[in-house]
């Protein structure tokens, strides 16, 4: 169906330009073990931004059609949960704690240091996609505020240049 | 059975039913906002609150079915406190500024200007007076609040061309979601976000422009607030200050019952008629905005009779005296074998009368035809949606009768199974568990009852055997019906190479062959109007009385609602004027008049539907002209069957642009 047609095309043009090889595949699979089972929506919602890392329209409407829903429910769903992102998200994510124990600690001055040096704001991404920036509310690590976590390590006692610092074994 | 108490009287209910639906059984009021009857409750609004005795809290009475022995209270001070603390939240939510707005005198200019800011109209709301919302502050008396407006997150969009929604006063009651998911099943919009950000979306987050939507405007109607609004007659005319007529939709032949809000002799909305049948309410794209082509400038408002090669403006009694004389020139030289006639079966049953009586007994001929394949539902459409297993046959169902549509979408969602048979890709396929190649595959699918819903004229004679299946059809156009039950058929040997005189309404040709005289009476110039020896303008199905023969075999009445434009007449008075100067003078000089004095006596099928029997939704006739409908259908050479449909949209200056993007080959 013409409509069909261009919903897929525009899904392989996004995964073309993301360099994403082999994803139309694994996301196919995806939607035809999902297609029939009641509740599929979030898990797949959870494989595909695994997979291309965000959830953009075009994706989701590619979602919408396979599960044989709504492109606004989908939409719904990626708009409720905070999990979700539909604009793409950096390889490695620092998420800055603003508890209130980070922050008397000097929290805020630590996210300032490292928007400057990434050149983001909090929830941003930088433009070469490898950090984005989260603002988050207690880790419950309050013991070593300030914290700073980078994808699942966390570091205790962080100052604003030592936050920077922290970045180097990244950039790769 | 067993029952509860409500304010202290003693109810009965059915197993399932909720407290709200007792309540409203037995005529007590319980207030709500997003209830919506025929969908799911939600229970979001809480304004249907009660007590409920030994219950922890008060509970919604929408959402909470009703209980053996349940002692209910609707209006005691918890309740009403706790609905006026809702109203005013509601109230402070958005830019609800009508005079219940309790602001002090200076606030209340500043106020104004904030809302004229963001929907950048100077004018009150657009739901003044027709909303629930400000009816509820009204009632609770809830004018002062404490508390702040919060600011509305998300600007108006008023990108598309239809329907503008304002942000600003939705209070995400979830109506809209509901009418558009669960009752026309069109799925264009869905909550997004969450808590202050909340917001009803689209595909995308986009505007409703660029949206899934296909503009059948149910949201607009159950829209409690001033949320969604028509665009073109957004405050020229508050529902409440101009009148209106309930009349039967002419466009398909389901026969949808919708009131037309007439303001300074034009149509200027459309709604559906709540709890009405055979549509509830529910309306199509066509039914509630493709009614500018009655207003259009374009439309023939004067007779025209050929002279020197081209049409000139002549008065009636001109065209009509040309005409008569035309016809006794053609009875006498070929004989009344050589006068035929293409009814549209678009017209009344008291124009197709009248046209039939003018043939058959003042000219003496039988060459009387339109080309229209019958069809007929036996059941309600309801019970469509109620259907375990449906199998559309070569219909575009959602594309020609987009309100029988929503009853099997309906069916769908609630678990039924849908097989289709066509050979085109249509919208209703996206439905289906199925495709499949043609009827004789059925048998492998069926098990149990199933409802097998073709196009008219689609060959079923492989499903006429098979068990546990009930066929049923509906007419692409209102009053084919109408037709087959006055005896008006396709005639396989109607052939215009063997006519000397063509009167044409329903129909148009592309070459005139041995035409010695052809009468084109239409609403439009067109093809066959400019190859016409007179041209008659027609007046259209707002413009006089009448009554149509609907698909469920319903008989409905249509109502006068404007005046034609110019000189433009109904069918049966021209063929009445037309046969008084052929010397037969009829006594019936108007529609009611024809129905009863004429069609009933002559038509069994009609008995007892007189006019004052018509009000309301119409009558259900027994007896059907189900041989007439197997007849064949077979057009004749040269005559082509117009698009109506299409070419009434496409008259219809403001949704042309709409036409042309959403449904580009259907109108």
């Amino acid at each position: 169906m013409q409509i069909e047609t261009q919903v897929t095309e525009a899904f392989r043009q996004l995964l073309e330009e993301e360099k994403l090889n082999g994803a139309k595949r694994q996301i196919d699979d995806l939607l035809i073990d999902y297609r029939t089972k009641p509740g599929a929506l979030i898990p797949v919602l959870q494989h595909t931004q695994n997979i291309i890392g965000y959830l953009p329209p075009v994706v989701q409407e590619y979602v919408a059609q396979g599960l044989n829903l709504s492109s606004s429910s989908v939409y719904g769903v990626v708009s409720f949960y905070s999990f979700f992102t539909m604009t793409p998200r950096g390889k490695h994510i620092i998420r800055v704690c603003m508890g209130t124990a980070c922050y008397v600690k000097g929290g805020n001055e630590i996210c300032k240091s490292l928007q400057k040096k990434l050149a983001v704001g909090p929830g941003g991404t930088t433009q070469d996609r490898q950090f984005t920036l989260e603002v988050v509310r207690c880790l419950g690590a309050c013991g070593l505020a300030p914290v700073v976590v980078i994808d699942d390590v966390t570091h205790g006692q962080v100052d604003p240049s030592k936050a920077v610092e922290l970045l180097e074994p990244y950039y790769s | 059975m067993d029952s509860v108490l409500i304010n202290g009287h003693k109810y009965d209910f059915e197993p399932g039913e909720t407290i709200l639906e007792v309540a409203r059984r037995n005529d007590i009021d319980i207030p709500t906002l997003c209830y919506l009857k025929g969908a799911t409750p939600t229970g979001a609004c809480r304004m249907c609150l009660v007590e409920v005795k030994d219950a922890r809290g008060p509970m919604a009475s929408c959402s909470t079915p009703a209980g053996a022995g349940m002692e209910i209270y609707t209006e005691t001070q918890r309740i009403v406190d706790a609905r006026k603390l809702i109203i005013e939240l509601l109230l402070i939510s958005g830019n609800h500024n009508c005079a219940i707005r309790g602001v002090n005198p200076e606030q209340w200019t500043d106020y104004q200007q904030v809302v004229e800011e963001y929907d950048k109209a100077d004018d009150i709301c657009v739901a003044y007076g027709e909303c629930k919302l400000q009816a509820l502050a009204y009632k609770y008396g809830v004018y002062e609040t404490k508390l702040n407006r919060i600011p509305t997150p998300y600007s108006l969009d008023d990108e598309d061309q239809l329907i503008g929604r304002d942000f600003s006063r939705c209070i995400l009651c979830g109506r809209c979601v509901q009418a558009c998911n669960d009752i026309q099943v069109n799925n264009a919009i869905s909550y997004g976000y969450r808590g202050n950000l909340a917001k009803i979306v689209v595909k995308g987050d986009q505007t409703l422009a660029l949206s899934d939507c296909v503009h059948c405007g149910e949201c607009i109607d159950v829209c409690p607030v001033g949320a969604l609004f028509e665009k073109k007659n957004r405050f020229d005319s508050r529902m409440w200050a101009v009148e209106h007529v309930r009349t039967t939709c002419h466009f398909c032949g389901v026969g949808c019952q919708l009131d037309l809000y007439i303001k300074d002799g034009k149509i200027v909305r459309v709604r559906g008629i709540e709890d009405s049948q055979p549509n509830q309410g529910r309306l199509c794209f066509r039914g509630r905005f493709a009614y500018d082509f009655i207003h259009s400038d374009e439309r023939l408002t004067k007779p025209l009779i050929r002279k020197n090669d081209s049409l000139v403006e002549a008065s009636w009694d001109e065209a009509l005296d040309l005409i008569v004389s035309k016809l006794n020139e053609a009875k006498e030289k070929h004989g009344s074998d050589s006068i035929g006639c293409v009814v549209s079966t678009k017209n009344t049953n008291e124009d197709l009368f009248q046209t039939k009586k003018f043939f058959n007994s003042v000219l003496d001929s039988d060459k009387i035809t339109h080309f229209e394949p019958g069809g007929m539902i036996g059941i309600p459409y309801e019970d469509l949606a109620k259907a375990a297993t449906i199998i559309v046959a070569g219909s575009d169902l959602t594309k020609v009768n987009p309100v029988a549509a929503t009853f099997v979408k309906q069916a769908v969602k609630g678990g039924a199974k849908l097989f289709i048979i066509d050979c085109q890709q249509t919208k209703i396929a996206t439905f289906a568990e199925k495709s499949l190649n043609d009827l004789a595959e059925l048998d492998q699918e069926l098990d149990g009852e199933a409802i097998l819903l073709h196009a008219p004229g689609y060959d079923i004679t492989a499903a006429e055997k098979m068990a546990n299946l009930k066929i049923h059809s509906i007419n692409k156009e209102n009053n084919t019906l109408g037709a087959y039950c006055l005896d008006i058929v396709p005639q396989a040997d109607f052939d215009v190479a063997k006519l000397k005189f063509l009167y044409l309404t329903g129909a148009t040709i592309e070459k005139r062959d041995n035409l010695d005289f052809l009468v084109v009476q239409n609403l439009f110039a067109d093809q066959a109007t400019a190859m016409a020896d007179v041209v008659l303008p027609a007046a259209v199905w707002v413009e006089y009385n009448g009554t149509y023969v609907s698909s469920d075999n319903r008989v409905n009445r249509v109502r006068k609602a404007v005046e034609p434009p110019g000189e433009a007449k109904p069918t049966w008075w021209i063929f009445r004027e037309l046969a008084r100067r052929m010397g037969h003078s009829w006594d019936s000089d108007d529609a009611q008049t024809i129905w009863e004095q004429e069609i009933i006596p002559q038509y069994p099928h009609f008995s007892k539907v007189n006019y004052d029997s018509l009000q309301g939704d119409g009558v259900l006739i027994s007896q059907q002209p189900e041989t007439a409908l197997k007849a064949t259908v077979k057009i004749s050479t040269g005559i082509k069957r117009p698009n109506f449909h299409k070419i009434l949209c496409e008259h219809c200056a403001d949704i042309k642009d709409i036409v042309a993007r959403k449904f580009p080959e259907s109108g």
